[in-house]
């Protein structure tokens, strides 16, 4: 079975390019917000969550922020996806829980070895 | 309240972009996986979406709203270097960083006008090169 994951952005194109990359081998649902995101959560768990921070309605820190405090997603991996390039932005997104930080535009080979390496860390571990 | 003028092409830009390929899909048909379907996809999600965030971009001018310009710049920014749209690479960060302070200059409407006009000229080339979306 294929293993489930969570893109939240608030820009169409990027959602839509995510899942024609990650399709081949995830199953990828696409929200536009944090708020839906949350109540989508209430009935789904996803074996790992990535997510924008700039975004309308709650931003990515908030988004995250919320995921870590729900019992069923707190230690769902989450790998932050976002423009902002500075190392603030990728301490804070750490101290909040994130697992990793990933600069757009994204390489696309850097977050199939993300991937592997949040959804399969002992194997992953193996290889090397 | 001083609107945008109507655009012109002659002040604002270089004659090579008005006839030069003005994106590449490279990097989206790598995303892609090489699936042609997805990458159409892509091309019309692109048309769809893009000159939308533009006209919110040029609204929030008209109405000096920085913090909407600066919010859907960052937004779009990305998308832009996924499409390879190089030309207002420079533009687009510009923006978002005049918006960032909040200064209504002559550069910041110059820089939109030129956002407007390459994105609309990029519209019109995808929609050349894509037939069957038309």
């Amino acid at each position: 079975m294929k293993k489930k994951i969570l893109v939240v952005d608030d820009e169409i194109s990027i959602c839509l390019l995510l899942e024609n990359f990650l399709s081949q081998d995830y199953d990828v649902i696409t929200i536009n917000d944090g708020h839906e995101a949350l109540v989508w959560l209430e009935g789904n768990l996803p074996d790992l969550i990535i997510s924008d921070i700039q975004m309308g309605k709650m931003d990515g820190y908030e988004f995250l922020t919320k995921v870590r405090q729900r019992g069923f997603t707190k230690h769902t991996p989450f790998i932050m996806l976002s423009a902002r390039s500075e190392s603030k932005e990728r301490i804070k997104c750490y101290q909040l829980g994130a697992q990793d930080y990933l600069t757009k535009p994204f390489n696309p080979e850097e977050l199939e070895e993300l991937l592997k390496k949040n959804l399969s860390p002992i194997h992953y571990s193996l290889v090397w | 309240m001083k609107l945008m003028q109507p655009l012109t092409t002659s002040s604002t830009l270089n004659a090579d972009i008005l006839t030069e390929k003005l994106y590449d899909l490279c990097m989206i048909e790598q995303l892609c996986r090489g699936n042609q379907e997805k990458v159409k996809k892509m091309v019309k999600v692109f048309i769809d979406q893009i000159p939308q965030s533009v006209e919110e971009i040029k609204l929030a001018f008209n109405k000096r709203d920085f913090i909407k310009i600066k919010n859907v710049a960052h937004r779009i920014k990305p998308t832009l270097s996924y499409y390879a749209i190089v030309k207002i690479e420079k533009d687009i960060q510009l923006i978002e960083r005049l918006a960032k302070e909040e200064l209504a200059t002559p550069e910041l409407e110059l820089k939109i006008k030129r956002l407007d006009i390459v994105i609309n000229k990029i519209v019109g080339q995808m929609k050349k090169d894509f037939l069957y979306y038309q």
